[in-house]
C-alpha cells in the first residue's frame, strides 16, 4: 500500500513535466454509416416530423450559425418560445451526453426529444411514424436500410447517424495541436496560453474543448437566470446538481452567440468576462481578454462534409 | 440372443460415447465462456484502477479519457450481465453480486461526475490562491507549492485563515478609508477562492470518503470470487461428467471386446466343427458311394448269374447229351457238329452278355457324345432278366431317335439303372395285374429330358420332399441305402449341370430326368 502510494505521488510529480496538451484535435477519420446519414439528413430538414408541417431539426440547427439558430430561445410551432439556447448540433458525438442537463444519454435518445417536446415541434412519435410510412420514399429508403422499415428505434438511429457525421474538423487550432505552429497569431497563442493559466481549460478540455463534464454556472458568485433553470437537478433530483450545466463545447464559438444555456450574453468579450467573474474568480485585463477572445475564434473547423454532397 | 446382446450394448456405447462428446462439447463452451467473463471481470477491474488514479489526480486532466473509461465500464458490466443471462447462470451469489455491482457502477459514476466539476474547481482555485497570496503578504513556501494537498491543508488548519479574515476586515476598513477599491477587490477574490476550495474540499473529501464506502474494488473482488468458485464448481462437475463417461466408453468397449473376442471364438470352434462334420460326412459318402456302387455290382452279378444260368444249362445239358450218346455209342459225326456249334453259340451269347456289363461297369474317363435312346436300350438291355421276371412291361417311346448329347454316359446309365431299381422294388410291394415303366425321350424347349412314369403306387406325400436327402430311405433295412436319388440328383446336377425331378402321377410316380 506504502508503494503504491509512492507510485501515485511519483506518477503525480512526473504528470505536469509531461505537459500534456489537454485539448486533442478532432480526428480527420471519424467514422459513421454513410447511408444511414443520408437517410437521417433528409429526416433532419424535414418539416414533416412537426406538427403543423412547419419545424424541422434544421429550424433551430443551422449548420451556417454553427448549428445553432443565433437566437437565445428558439422558436417553435405556434411561434411558441423555448426556455433554453439552442445548443449546437456540430460535433455533438463528442459530448459525455446531450442536452445542457445531460437529460439525452445519447444522441438517438436525443434525437426524438424536441419532436414530442410542446415548443419545439409539438407531434408525437406515433405520428411522426404514420407520417413518415405515408412517404412512399421514406418508406423505400427505410426498408433499404432496416429490415423492420420506419420504426421509432431507426427513425432515432438515422438521425443519429446523421449527426455522428456533424462534425468539424481541421479548424486552425487543431493544425496547431497537429504541429503546425505557425498557424496561429502571436496573439492567438497568447490567448491559448491565458486560457490555460487561467483555468478555462479546467473545464474546456479535451476533443470538444469542454461537453465532458457537468459544471455549476456560478462557482464563486451564484447565478441564478431569470427562468430560474435547476440544469441538471432536473434529471437527477439531488440538491447537488442544482445550477449544474453541461459544460458546452468551444469549438465553432464565435458563430454560436448569444451564449450561456439562458442566451443572456450577447457576444464573446462579455461572456469571457462573466465566466472570468462568476467561474473563475479572477481578475483579467481587457488586453487579455482580447487574446483569448481571438484564440477561441481559431476553434472554427470545417463544414461538415455530408453538407457539400446533394 | 447372442447377437441381441451385442446390438443393446453396441447402443449402449453408442449412448454414452455420444453424451461423453455432448460433455466434451459442453465443457468447451463452458470454458471458452468462462474465459471470456472472467477476461470482462478483470477488464472492469483494470478500468475501475485507472479510475481510480484518474480520481487521485486533482491537478486537472483532459476529462475525456475518465469519461471514456465510465463508459466502458457501464458497457462491460452491461455485457457481464448479458453473457450471464444467456449461459443460464443461476447461481444466486452471483446475480445478487452483479446487482450490488450495478448499484455500486451507477453510484461510482456519479462520483466520477462530481469528481470532475470539484477537480476543476480545485484545480482553479488553487492555482489562484497561489497567484493571489503574495499579493496579500501570504507566504507560501516553495516547497510546499508541489504537493498540492498538504500546502492547501496546512494554509486551511493553520490560523492564517482567520489572519486573512481579520486583515480582510481590517483592509477593508483601511480601503474605505484609504478608497483602495482594487486592493479590496484582490483580498475579497482571495478570501472567495480560498472559501471554494474548502468548501469544494470538503466535498471532494466526502466524495472519497463516498468512494471508499462502495468499494467498488471489493465488488468486482466479490462478483469474481462467486464467479470463480461457481465456475470451478460447474468445471468439476462437468469434468467429473466427463470422467463417469469416458470411464463408462472404456468399460463398455472392454465388455464390448472381450464378448467380440467370445463371439468370434465361438465362432472359430462352430467354423471348426462344421468342417470336421463335413468332411465326416464327405467320408460317409464316398463309403456310401462305395457301398451303393457295389451294391449295384451285386446286382449286376445276379443278373449276370440270371443271364448266364439259362445257356450253362444248356451247355450242361448238351455234355450231358454228348457224354450219353457216346457211353451208348449212338454219337454221330454230325450230333457232335451240332452240339459243338450250340455250345459255340451259347459260349458267344455269355460273352455278349459280358460285354454289356463290362460296357456298364467301365467308367467313362472322358465326355463323348451318344445318343440318348442307346443308353436306355442298354439300360433296358442289362434289366431284362430282372424286369421279365417281375412281370414287368417296359415300353420305350422316343420321338426323336437322334437326340444325342455330349457327356458321361455311364454316369446316365447309372441314374437310369437307379430309376429301374427303385420302380422294381416299389412293385414288389404292389400286388397288380399290370406293371408297366413307361420311357419317354424327348425335347421340350430344346432342351432333352427322359421320363421314367410307373405304376408301381408313387411316393407318400408326406415324404415327398425329402426323396432327394441323403440317407432317406423308406426301404426296409439292408435293403436300400438311401443314397440312390440323392445321388442320382447329385450327378445331374453337378455332371450334366440338368435336374431331376419327380412328380406324382395317378397310382404311380413320373421321374424327369432334365438334361442341359
Amino acid at each position: 500500500m506504502f508503494k503504491l502510494k509512492l507510485l501515485l505521488l511519483s506518477l503525480l510529480l512526473i504528470y505536469p513535466l509531461l505537459a500534456v496538451e489537454l485539448i486533442k484535435p478532432i480526428p480527420l477519420d471519424f467514422k459513421y454509416n454513410k447511408e444511414k446519414a443520408e437517410l437521417g439528413k433528409k429526416l433532419f430538414f424535414d418539416t414533416k416530423l412537426s406538427r403543423d408541417n412547419t419545424i424541422a431539426c434544421a429550424t433551430c440547427h443551422i449548420m451556417e450559425l454553427g448549428g445553432a439558430d443565433g437566437e437565445a430561445y428558439s422558436t417553435g410551432v405556434d411561434g411558441l418560445k423555448g426556455n433554453m439556447n439552442s445548443p449546437t448540433v456540430l460535433n455533438a458525438r463528442y459530448n459525455l451526453a446531450q442536452m445542457w442537463d445531460g437529460s439525452a444519454k445519447d444522441l438517438a435518445e436525443q434525437s426524438l426529444m424536441p419532436i414530442e417536446n410542446p415548443v419545439e415541434m409539438g407531434n408525437t412519435i406515433d405520428v411522426v411514424i404514420s407520417t413518415l410510412k405515408k412517404d412512399k420514399l421514406y418508406k423505400k429508403e427505410f426498408q433499404k436500410i432496416y429490415v423492420d422499415g420506419i420504426t421509432k428505434d431507426n427513425l432515432a438511429d438515422a438521425i443519429e447517424e446523421f449527426e455522428k457525421a456533424l462534425v468539424t474538423p481541421n479548424s486552425r487550432f487543431d493544425q496547431y495541436l497537429r504541429g503546425s505552429k505557425d498557424v496561429l497569431t502571436q496573439k492567438e497563442k497568447e490567448g491559448y496560453r491565458l486560457f490555460k493559466e487561467n483555468g478555462c481549460i479546467s473545464c474546456h478540455n479535451g476533443i470538444n474543448i469542454g461537453g465532458n463534464l457537468y459544471q455549476k454556472l456560478g462557482i464563486l458568485k451564484t447565478y441564478v437566470d431569470k427562468l430560474n433553470s435547476q440544469g441538471r437537478f432536473n434529471v437527477t433530483k439531488k440538491s447537488r446538481d442544482k445550477y449544474y450545466f453541461k459544460v458546452p463545447s468551444l469549438r465553432n464559438i464565435s458563430k454560436t452567440a448569444p451564449y450561456l444555456h439562458d442566451g443572456t450574453q450577447k457576444n464573446l468579450h462579455d461572456t469571457i468576462e462573466f465566466m472570468i467573474d462568476y467561474q473563475l474568480g479572477m481578475i483579467l485585463t481587457e488586453q487579455e481578454i482580447d487574446k483569448i477572445e481571438s484564440f477561441l475564434k481559431t476553434l472554427d473547423g470545417e463544414a461538415p462534409k455530408i453538407m457539400d454532397l446533394k | 440372443m447372442r447377437s441381441y446382446k451385442t446390438i443393446i450394448s453396441a447402443l449402449l456405447l453408442a449412448v454414452i460415447s455420444f453424451g461423453l462428446i455432448y460433455n466434451l462439447i459442453n465443457i468447451n463452451n463452458k470454458i471458452k465462456n468462462s474465459f471470456h467473463i472472467n477476461r470482462e471481470l478483470t477488464e472492469i477491474k483494470m478500468i475501475n484502477r485507472d479510475i481510480e488514479f484518474a480520481i487521485l489526480d486533482t491537478n486537472g486532466q483532459n476529462y475525456d479519457a475518465i469519461t471514456e473509461k465510465t463508459s466502458m465500464i457501464k458497457f462491460t458490466v452491461l455485457h457481464i450481465k448479458k453473457d450471464i443471462q444467456e449461459n443460464n447462470i443461476n447461481n444466486r451469489d452471483i446475480i445478487e453480486n452483479l446487482e450490488e455491482l450495478e448499484e455500486a457502477l451507477i453510484k461510482k459514476i456519479e462520483i466520477v461526475e462530481e469528481f470532475k466539476s470539484l477537480d476543476a474547481i480545485l484545480n482553479n482555485t488553487y492555482k489562484n490562491c497561489l497567484k493571489i497570496a503574495p499579493l496579500v503578504d501570504i507566504k507560501i513556501e516553495e516547497k510546499d507549492k508541489i504537493v498540492f494537498r498538504e500546502v492547501m491543508l496546512s494554509l486551511l488548519s493553520s490560523n492564517k485563515i482567520k489572519q486573512i479574515f481579520d486583515k480582510h476586515k481590517l483592509n477593508k476598513i483601511k480601503s474605505i478609508q484609504r478608497k483602495l477599491y482594487s486592493n479590496i477587490k484582490i483580498i475579497d477574490l482571495f478570501i472567495r477562492n480560498i472559501e471554494v476550495y474548502r468548501t469544494h474540499f470538503i466535498k471532494l473529501q466526502n466524495i472519497n470518503k463516498k468512494n471508499r464506502e462502495i468499494n467498488f474494488d471489493k465488488k468486482i473482488d466479490n462478483l469474481i470470487n462467486t464467479y470463480i468458485s461457481y465456475d470451478e464448481k460447474i468445471l468439476l462437475y462437468s469434468k467429473v461428467t466427463i470422467g463417469v463417461f469416458a470411464l463408462l466408453v472404456i468399460v463398455f468397449l472392454f465388455i464390448y471386446y472381450k464378448l467380440a473376442y467370445k463371439l468370434n471364438k465361438i465362432n472359430e470352434n462352430l467354423k471348426e466343427t462344421i468342417e470336421h462334420e463335413v468332411n465326416k460326412n464327405r467320408e460317409k459318402e464316398k463309403q456310401l458311394l462305395q457301398q451303393s456302387k457295389l451294391a449295384q455290382m451285386g446286382d449286376m452279378v445276379s443278373m449276370i448269374a440270371h443271364q448266364w444260368r439259362q445257356p450253362l444249362n444248356a451247355i450242361s445239358a448238351t455234355g450231358i447229351n454228348l457224354s450219353l450218346l457216346s457211353s451208348m455209342n449212338m454219337l454221330e459225326d454230325k450230333k457232335v457238329q451240332e452240339s459243338g456249334e450250340f455250345i459255340q453259340e451259347q459260349t458267344q451269347k455269355m460273352s455278349k452278355t459280358i460285354d454289356t456289363f463290362m460296357n456298364f461297369v467301365k467308367p467313362a474317363k472322358e465326355a463323348k457324345e451318344f445318343k440318348l435312346s442307346h443308353t436306355v436300350d442298354a439300360v433296358t438291355q442289362i434289366m431284362r432278366t430282372q424286369l421279365v421276371n417281375h412281370n414287368i412291361k417296359v415300353t420305350i417311346e422316343s420321338k426323336d431317335k437322334d437326340i444325342s448329347i455330349v457327356g458321361y454316359e455311364d454316369l446316365l446309365e447309372q441314374v437310369i439303372i437307379n430309376l429301374f431299381a427303385n420302380a422294381r422294388d416299389a412293385f414288389e410291394e404292389q400286388t397288380l395285374e399290370e406293371k408297366y415303366i413307361n420311357i419317354t425321350i424327348d425335347m421340350k424347349n430344346s432342351i432333352p429330358i427322359i421320363t421314367i412314369e410307373d405304376n408301381a403306387g408313387g411316393i407318400p406325400k408326406d415324404i415327398e420332399d425329402k426323396i432327394f436327402n441323403p440317407y432317406f430311405t423308406t426301404k426296409e433295412q439292408g435293403k436300400g441305402t438311401g443314397i440312390g436319388l440323392y445321388m442320382s440328383m447329385d450327378i445331374m446336377k453337378k455332371s450334366f449341370g440338368g435336374d431331376l425331378r419327380y412328380k406324382a402321377t395317378d397310382g404311380g410316380s413320373r421321374f424327369e430326368i432334365v438334361l442341359k
